[in-house]
C-alpha cells in the first residue's frame, strides 16, 4: 500500500514536470515567434547581436565668422592621409640621416693630420669643441625611433579633423587603435566614392563590411546593410575596392581587422 | 534544482556562443559621395551635300549648340568633336568611358536652310533613346536653343537653361550729367539684348512672374519736389507698363507669389519698412511682416511656405526666415554671423538660399541651406560680387561683380557661376554697369 503510494507520487511528479516541460516548450516557441516578428519590424542592424560602435570622423564648429575659404578652396584642399604621413615622415627621417652623414664626413675632416698652419688658422676660428659633439647627438637621438619623433611632428603639424565628439576613443586601448584606424579609411575612400547625379539625389544609404589583411591589403569587401539598390551597392564596393591597399594596421587589431570588424557606412 | 540550472545555463551559453559568432563591429561613416561627371561625347557631322548657304546656317546652330552645352561643363564631361561622318561603335564607345554620344548633323534640303537631325545614343544601352530630324525655316537663336535643350533633356531627362532669360538694369544710357538706369532683358548666355523701358530715372528691382509673360520693377520717381520709388508691372509681350503701388515712401523689392495672383512686396508708408502681400486683382494689403526693424527683400520657396528676407532686427543685417501665410509666422533667424547681409534668393527648388554678406571691404556670395545650416563661401577675391539670382534648374546663379579700375572708376558686369562656386565667365561686356540680375523661371 505504501509502495503504490510512492508511486502515484513519483507519477504525480513526473507528470507535473512533462506540464512544466510543455509548457516551457511553448514560452520559447512564442518568444522565437515575438523575436522574428522584431525583426521583420526593426532593421537588420538593429537587432544584430553585435556590439556596435559607431565613429564618425566629425568636426564641430562654432561659426564666429563668415567662412574665410570658398567651397572650391575646400574642395580641393587635400587632407593628408596616414600613408603620405608616414611617406613625410620617412623622408624627413632620411633627411636627419644625411645630416648625420655629412657630421660624420666633417668629423673624418677634422680628424685627419693637421700642418701647423691649419692649427693656427684653428684657433683663429675659435672652434667650439660642442659643435662637433652635437651632430653625433642628433644621429643617435639617445635611443629614441627618430622616425616615430619626426612623425609626431608631422602629425602636431597637420590640419586634425578630430575623430571623435566626446573627446574619448574606444574603451580600451585596442579599441583605440581599431577607431583610430577606422578613422583614417574614409579619406583614403571618398577620392572613390563618386556617383552619378541620378543615384546621388535618391539619399541611398549602404555599409560595406572590409576583411583587412595585415599589410593593409584587402582581403574581403561585402555588403552589410543593401541600400536597396544594386547600382549603388555596387558603387560603394567598387569605391572600397580601388581604395585599397589600406594603411597597414597596428599588431594589436590586424586579428579583428582580419575578422572584418569595420563596417564602412555610404554615406552613414 | 539541478536541471534547471543546467537549462539556464544552456540557454546562457547559446547566447554567448550567438554574440561571439558575430563579433563587435566598428561602423564608420565614408560621407556624401561627389557628383561623377557622366562623359557625353558631342559630334558634329559636316554633310558634304550642303551649299554653301545651308552650311553657314548649319555651322551657327551648331556653334550656338556647342557654346550652350558647354555651360553645364562642370556638370558632365563633355567631349566635343567633328567627324566626317555618323560610326556607330558602342563597343569604342564604352572603351573610351562614353555614358552618352550625340551626333548633330546638317542634311541638304530645298531652300537656303539645312535640315538639323540628331541622335542621342546610350552607350550602355547600346541604341537611340532619342532622334530628331527638324527643318529650318529661319535662323533665329531660339532654334538653336531648342535643339539645345532637346539635347539636355535627352540625355540628362532634366530641363537645361538654354530658353531662360535674364532681367538685368544698366546705366549704359547715362550721361556725365545724368544717371540713367533702364531695364534690360537678354537670352542666358547674354545675347539678343533688348531695352523694355524708357523711364530716363533709375529702375530698380525688377522680378518675372512665374510664367515670365509680366515683369515687376521699381522706379525712383519725382513728384513735386519729392523723391518716391514706385512700383510697376509689364507686359512682356506688349511691352504696357502701369503704376500698381505709388504710396508714400518705398515700394519696391516686388517680387510675384507663386501662384502669381498676388505680389509681395516692401512699403514704408507706415513708417519703418514692412512685407506687404499685394492682391494683384484688388489692390488689397495684407501684412506680413510686423515690427519696428526694417524688413526688406522678400524671396519666396517654391512651395509657398517660406520667406527668406532681410532685417534690422538685432541690429546689423541678417537673413530671416517666416511663414508668409501669416503675421510674423513662424520667424526664424537663420543668418548670425557677416558685419552686412543682402539679397536672400531662395533656388527654384526652396531648398537653399543665396547671399551677400560684407567681409573684407567687399560683398562676396554665399550659400545656405533653408534650414541655417551648410552656410558655404562662393565666391572669393573676385571682386565685390552681389545680387545672386538662381537659375531654374537650380544647378547656375548669376550675379553682379565690380572691379575697381582706379580711384574714380568702376566696372560692373554679370557672370554666372555654378552653385558650387565655379566661374563660367560674364555675359555681359561694355554695356555700362549691369546691375539687379534675375533669372527666368
Amino acid at each position: 500500500m505504501k509502495s503504490n503510494w510512492i508511486q502515484d507520487e513519483y507519477s504525480e511528479d513526473l507528470f507535473i514536470g512533462f506540464i512544466k516541460s510543455i509548457a516551457l516548450h511553448m514560452l520559447l516557441i512564442i518568444l522565437a515567434i515575438l523575436v522574428s516578428l522584431l525583426l521583420k519590424i526593426f532593421p537588420a542592424d538593429f537587432l544584430r547581436s553585435e556590439k556596435v560602435t559607431i565613429v564618425t570622423s566629425a568636426v564641430k564648429v562654432d561659426v564666429v565668422g563668415m567662412p574665410k575659404m570658398s567651397l572650391q578652396e575646400l574642395k580641393n584642399m587635400e587632407l593628408p592621409q596616414l600613408g603620405q604621413a608616414a611617406a613625410i615622415a620617412i623622408e624627413k627621417s632620411q633627411m636627419v640621416d644625411a645630416k648625420a652623414e655629412s657630421s660624420k664626413i666633417e668629423f673624418e675632416q677634422t680628424d685627419k693630420k693637421k700642418s701647423v698652419s691649419d692649427l693656427l688658422k684653428s684657433f683663429s676660428q675659435k672652434k667650439i669643441p660642442t659643435n662637433k659633439q652635437l651632430p653625433t647627438n642628433a644621429g643617435t637621438l639617445s635611443g629614441v625611433d627618430r622616425g616615430a619623433l619626426n612623425r609626431l611632428i608631422l602629425e602636431g603639424n597637420k590640419l586634425s579633423q578630430g575623430s571623435s565628439l566626446t573627446g574619448e576613443i574606444g574603451t580600451t586601448a585596442a579599441d583605440g587603435v581599431l577607431q583610430t584606424y577606422a578613422l583614417a579609411l574614409p579619406n583614403q575612400i571618398r577620392p572613390y566614392w563618386k556617383l552619378p547625379s541620378f543615384l546621388l539625389e535618391q539619399n541611398l544609404n549602404c555599409r560595406v563590411r572590409v576583411f583587412i589583411g595585415s599589410n593593409g591589403e584587402l582581403l574581403k569587401a561585402e555588403i552589410y546593410v543593401s541600400s536597396g539598390d544594386a547600382e549603388y551597392d555596387q558603387k560603394a564596393l567598387d569605391a572600397t575596392r580601388r581604395a585599397a591597399p589600406f594603411s597597414r594596421p597596428a599588431e594589436e587589431i590586424i586579428a579583428r581587422m582580419s575578422r572584418g570588424e569595420i563596417i564602412l557606412g555610404f554615406p552613414l | 534544482m539541478k536541471n534547471r540550472l543546467m537549462f539556464f545555463f544552456f540557454i546562457f551559453s547559446f547566447i554567448q556562443f550567438a554574440h561571439a559568432q558575430d563579433g563587435d563591429v566598428t561602423i564608420v561613416s565614408i560621407g556624401k559621395a561627389e557628383l561623377a561627371k557622366d562623359r557625353i561625347g558631342l559630334f558634329i557631322v559636316h554633310a558634304t551635300d550642303l551649299n554653301a548657304t545651308q552650311k553657314v546656317h548649319a555651322d551657327k546652330v551648331f556653334n550656338i549648340v556647342k557654346n550652350d552645352i558647354a555651360f553645364y561643363k562642370y556638370h558632365y564631361d563633355m567631349v566635343t568633336d567633328n567627324l566626317p561622318s555618323i560610326a556607330l561603335d558602342y563597343d569604342q564607345w564604352s572603351t573610351k568611358q562614353f555614358r552618352y554620344v550625340i551626333y548633330l548633323s546638317a542634311q541638304s534640303a530645298v531652300g537656303i536652310y539645312p535640315k538639323i537631325n540628331y541622335q542621342i545614343h546610350d552607350v550602355a544601352q547600346k541604341k537611340i533613346i532619342e532622334q530628331d530630324s527638324i527643318q529650318m525655316i529661319n535662323f533665329s537663336r531660339g532654334f538653336a536653343h531648342s535643339i539645345s535643350s532637346a539635347l539636355y533633356k535627352g540625355f540628362s531627362g532634366k530641363d537645361g537653361i538654354f530658353s531662360t532669360r535674364v532681367l538685368f538694369v544698366s546705366d549704359v544710357l547715362s550721361t556725365p550729367n545724368k544717371t540713367r538706369k533702364e531695364l534690360y532683358i537678354m537670352d542666358f548666355d547674354g545675347e539678343g539684348v533688348e531695352r523694355l523701358t524708357d523711364h530716363n530715372s533709375i529702375v530698380i528691382s525688377p522680378a518675372f512672374s512665374p510664367d515670365n509673360k509680366s515683369v515687376l520693377y521699381s522706379v525712383i520717381t519725382m513728384k513735386n519736389k519729392i523723391q518716391n520709388v514706385d512700383l510697376f508691372i509689364m507686359d512682356l509681350a506688349t511691352k504696357k507698363n502701369k503704376v500698381i503701388s505709388s504710396k508714400p515712401g518705398i515700394n519696391s523689392g516686388a517680387i510675384f507669389s507663386n501662384s502669381g495672383d498676388s505680389i509681395y512686396l516692401t512699403l514704408s508708408y507706415s513708417g519703418d519698412s514692412e512685407i506687404y502681400e499685394m492682391r494683384l486683382s484688388s489692390g488689397d494689403l495684407r501684412k506680413v511682416t510686423n515690427h519696428f526693424a526694417d524688413d526688406v527683400d522678400p524671396s519666396i520657396s517654391s512651395d509657398g511656405q517660406l520667406m527668406g528676407f532681410l532685417s534690422t532686427r538685432p541690429g546689423p543685417a541678417m537673413i530671416y526666415t517666416l511663414d508668409p501665410r501669416g503675421q510674423e509666422k513662424d520667424v526664424k533667424r537663420i543668418s548670425f554671423v557677416g558685419k552686412f547681409n543682402a539679397t536672400p534668393r531662395f533656388n527654384p527648388q526652396g531648398t537653399e538660399m543665396a547671399f551677400v554678406s560684407w567681409v573684407d571691404n567687399r560683398f562676396d556670395v554665399y550659400r545656405i541651406s533653408r534650414d541655417g545650416t551648410q552656410l558655404v563661401r562662393l565666391t572669393k577675391n573676385f571682386g565685390s560680387n552681389e545680387e545672386p539670382s538662381y537659375s531654374k534648374d537650380g544647378q547656375f546663379l548669376v550675379f553682379t561683380s565690380q572691379r575697381v579700375l582706379s580711384k574714380t572708376k568702376a566696372i560692373q558686369n554679370l557672370y554666372i557661376m555654378t552653385r558650387d562656386g565655379e566661374i563660367l565667365g560674364s555675359i555681359t561686356n561694355q554695356f555700362g554697369n549691369c546691375l539687379t540680375p534675375r533669372w527666368s523661371n
